[in-house]
């Protein structure tokens, strides 16, 4: 079963439309939403979430209908989103007990251990926690209720580089279980190449690309030539480049271009900026 | 929606201690002077604005998304400000009601009932026509309705202060008044609760 199906999801505002998006995460993988900051994504994740009501198309989570199921939907969900969301005089002990008011299937056991473990403090009002511990907070209330699906909304953002790796390995180990998923958005494109096994790309509302991280690794490599090498070769193999008083460089489809030249490993962060650039092919 | 309840009572328990100072004071004012009416109206009043206060602090620390990511249902959210406003000014009037009774010893406890409830409806007012519009546009834009109530509140509250024998006498000369009274404005409660939820449903929240 897939954890999420999104099919033709629409949904307009004055001066941006999410246009007509398609995507599916199967079961007991990670999917990265990238794209630059108004692309869409959370727009995506709270129309998941039946915040926004959609103009148009279909979303399925674990195979039902988000909005005829909702409360059953967001019981197997756990979101941790950008702002947290948690009022600043709360502490993690007295957010633990609204939480388990709230789910059916809460797990305080498991929600104190993980404070423990991240080293959070359970009397601290959250306005006194860093950055880090306050997104650490919202992750722990995220996995402590069964959740099999994960919501994540740039998560990483505004967090420093050790925190961000210390966050990025608590998503890895929630994945551990075949049937636990993720959907990650974030413009740090760097964290999802770690962690995602499928990638899409959102552009001013639309979805440039959805594949396998593998497959595009593999696909795509980068190629530096001169100018007249790059004129030499077939326009299809090119997705994407760039000329400079230096020499040419050039996004490239590998196994479309001549032998003699050398391909370079791709990341997914230049890709996906080569792939927004107004110069694509 | 035991957890949003139990959410507003900690935040009430945090940033309203104040309120609660000042209904003792007003409350001991009252219990050990003459004007004791005016001064009781006051807590309730306070008691009136807390829900759309709670809102406002849902707002700024974005709880009011964050919400929108947990199972409740919309009408659940909604219901959570209606009923923290009913018990916040059931405890008020309950307070109130307390002081009246061993303050003045020559009313029965009728007559002070029915003169607290007179205060409890009063001050359902404010919730009744400010939390529809503060859900739906949020409490910035929703002040405008706030300021509007608080006039009109002040108003009566201005005209009534030193009449409280011509009402109590105009209430004993028409009876049927004290009855539509009572109902009427629980039922405009219900309204606004039902006005509320319905907008709530259309709202987009996190837009």
């Amino acid at each position: 079963m897939n954890a999420l199906e999104i099919n033709g999801l629409t949904k307009s505002f004055p001066g941006f439309t999410l246009d007509n998006i398609s995507f599916t995460l199967p079961n007991g993988c990670i999917l990265g939403l990238v794209g630059e900051n108004g692309a869409g994504k959370s727009t995506t994740i709270k129309l998941i979430l039946d915040m926004l009501h959609k103009d148009g198309g279909s979303i399925k989570v674990f195979g039902k209908d988000n909005t005829e199921n909702i409360k059953s939907v967001k019981e197997d969900v756990g979101v941790v989103m950008d702002e947290a969301g948690i009022p600043d005089c709360l502490n993690a002990r007295q957010v633990g007990k609204i939480m388990n008011g709230t789910f059916r299937n809460w797990n305080n056991g498991f929600y104190r251990d993980t404070l423990q473990r991240l080293s959070i403090p359970d009397n601290k009002p959250y306005k006194d926690l860093s950055r880090g511990m306050k997104m650490k907070l919202g992750i722990a209330v995220a996995v402590s209720h069964g959740s099999k699906l994960l919501l994540l909304d740039e998560p990483t953002s505004g967090l420093d580089p050790v925190v961000r790796d210390e966050v990025v390995d608590m998503f890895g180990e929630f994945t551990r279980d075949e049937n636990h998923s993720i959907l990650i958005s974030s413009h740090i494109v760097s964290d999802l190449e770690k962690l995602c096994d499928y990638i899409a790309f959102l552009h001013k509302g639309k979805l440039l690309l959805f594949e396998e991280k593998d497959v595009l690794l593999g696909e795509y490599g980068v190629i530096h030539c001169t100018e007249q090498q790059l004129a030499e070769l077939d326009e299809n193999a090119l997705l994407h480049k760039k000329v400079t008083p230096y020499g040419a460089e050039a996004i490239v489809r590998r196994g479309t271009v001549p032998g003699s030249m050398s391909v370079s490993p791709i990341s997914i962060e230049e890709l996906f900026v080569h792939m927004v650039k107004e110069e694509t092919i | 929606m035991k957890g949003l309840l139990l959410k507003d009572l900690y935040m009430i328990r945090k940033h309203f201690k104040m309120y609660l100072l000042i209904d003792a004071i007003f409350i001991a004012v009252a219990f050990f002077g003459d004007e004791n009416m005016m001064f009781l109206v006051v807590p309730m009043m306070l008691a009136s604005v807390i829900p759309i206060t709670l809102l406002a602090y849902d707002e700024r620390s974005h709880w009011t998304e964050y919400c929108g990511s947990l199972p409740y249902g919309r009408a659940q959210i909604v219901s959570a400000k209606y009923l923290i406003g009913l018990l916040m000014e059931a405890a008020t009037a309950l307070a109130v009601f307390a002081a009246l009774l061993i303050k003045d010893r020559s009313g029965t406890v009728n007559q002070i009932f029915g003169a607290v409830f007179v205060m409890f409806v009063i001050s359902l007012i404010f919730p009744t026509f400010c939390l529809p519009f503060s859900l739906k546009f949020g409490t910035e834009k929703g002040r405008l309705i706030y300021y509007i109530v608080i006039a009109a509140a002040a108003g009566i509250i201005a005209l009534t202060a030193n009449r409280v024998d011509d009402i109590t006498y105009l209430l004993n000369a028409n009876t049927h008044l004290l009855p539509l009274l009572y109902s009427g404005m629980p039922v405009l409660y219900a309204l606004s609760w039902l006005l509320s939820i319905i907008l709530y449903n259309k709202k987009e929240v996190g837009k």
